[in-house]
């Protein structure tokens, strides 16, 4: 193998660890312009929260085979470029919204390691931000103005609907909690696949080696 | 390049002196200078879904919302909170419009050097990496998809898939790391 070595940040990167990161990035970019297009052309309800869950399985397998910092980060900067590359002009929103799922990634799967429970932890982490980021974004474009604003329509639907409070409180508890059972099923997945590809990936070596 | 830069910068720090009392005089200096640097900036500002929904915010909120003291041809309304939508309104356009300036003049090579400089050294070299891999990746996919469309389904849909899209990963990787050997 070329030794070919790059020093990024605190870790060394090998010339297949950089390869790797290139391909994982390009299936998440690919992921992002393909089933992103066809889940808002189709309207499909929270299409957000499983683009992040097929996000969240891309590059928790990325991430078990370059155990390394910075890959996860590395993986979202190339799938932000190509998704806005896709689009042929730069359109600020989605780059952001991959760009912070991989700096999320990356902080998680940096403090916790490379196991099942940290890629089920990412997973969950990113679908309950998934849920926030639209609020995020809005406060940066219209101001923190916009929650009030929603705090009082969010208020004032109780009262129109005859609901409580609390009650709003508990539909939005159950909508988060769908997000959270999206993301410990993409982070399983994710660790999953990571074994199966691993199996498959030895059988194809096996079969090299014995046709040489 | 440096202009355009300029004027985003100076439109988004405008934002941040925005208040009811000045938003005009400040909307119409940032419009004024949003013309003149790059109109093309204005275009995605005019897409209805757009224009509806800062309609239903500065129209639609104020009927419902705060105390509605004040009356406009006999429908209630609240002044307050018409002159914060105004505000909110007002400021997303100047946002959106230093945004599009900014995105409008620069290419996919400077941001991805920007990236490259924001502690991802070797940014640029993943990033033609991947660029260079694209036909091959796409050619394996295709292969497996077929394989996968002709394969017996003796499993269920998601078992399918799961096999399926694993096989594909495999598949990437073991030219990956061929290639990287060779």
């Amino acid at each position: 193998m070329a030794q070919i070595s790059q020093k990024t940040g605190a870790q060394t990167l090998s010339q297949r660890d950089t390869v790797l990161i290139s391909l994982f990035g390009a299936l998440w970019g690919l992921m992002e312009i393909t089933i992103g297009v066809t889940v808002k052309g189709l309207r499909i309800p929270m299409g957000g929260a499983l683009l992040t869950a097929f996000a969240v399985v891309i590059f928790t397998t990325g991430r078990y085979f370059v155990p390394k910092r910075g890959a996860t980060l590395m993986m979202g900067a190339v799938a932000a470029i190509l998704k806005i590359f896709s689009i042929g002009t730069i359109i600020a929103s989605p780059f952001l919204a991959i760009l912070m799922e991989g700096l999320i990634g990356e902080i998680v799967l940096s403090v916790l390691g490379v196991n099942r429970f940290s890629f089920i932890f990412a997973g969950i982490t990113l679908l309950l931000y998934s849920i926030l980021h639209p609020f995020i974004s809005q406060g940066i474009i219209f101001g923190t103005d916009i929650y009030k604003i929603y705090l009082e329509s969010f208020r004032r639907l109780g009262e129109l609907l005859h609901i409580s409070s609390a009650h709003l409180l508990w539909i939005i508890f159950i909508y988060a909690m769908l997000h959270a059972f999206l993301g410990i099923l993409a982070g399983y997945l994710g660790f999953k696949l990571s074994r199966q590809v691993q199996q498959e990936l030895n059988l194809l070596r096996s079969q090299k080696e014995t046709m040489a | 390049m440096n202009r355009y830069w300029f004027t985003a910068i100076i439109l988004l720090l405008s934002v941040a002196f925005m208040n009811p009392h000045n938003m005009l005089f400040i909307f119409t200096l940032a419009m004024i200078s949003g013309v003149i640097i790059d109109l093309k900036a204005l275009r995605p500002l005019l897409r209805w879904k757009f224009l509806f929904f800062l309609g239903i915010l500065v129209f639609g909120t104020p009927l419902f919302i705060g105390s509605r003291q004040s009356s406009f041809w006999g429908i209630p309304y609240s002044a307050d909170i018409l002159r914060m939508s105004a505000n909110m309104a007002l400021r997303s356009v100047i946002i959106l419009m230093a945004i599009k300036i900014f995105t409008n003049h620069i290419s996919i090579e400077q941001m991805s050097n920007w990236l490259k400089r924001v502690r991802l050294k070797n940014f640029s070299e993943v990033f033609a990496t991947s660029m260079k891999m694209m036909p091959k990746v796409k050619e394996i996919s295709l292969q497996t998809f077929e394989e996968f469309r002709h394969s017996p389904k003796n499993l269920n849909m998601f078992s399918q898939a799961f096999t399926w899209t694993a096989k594909l990963i495999a598949r990437l990787l073991f030219f990956v790391e061929d290639s990287v050997i060779e």
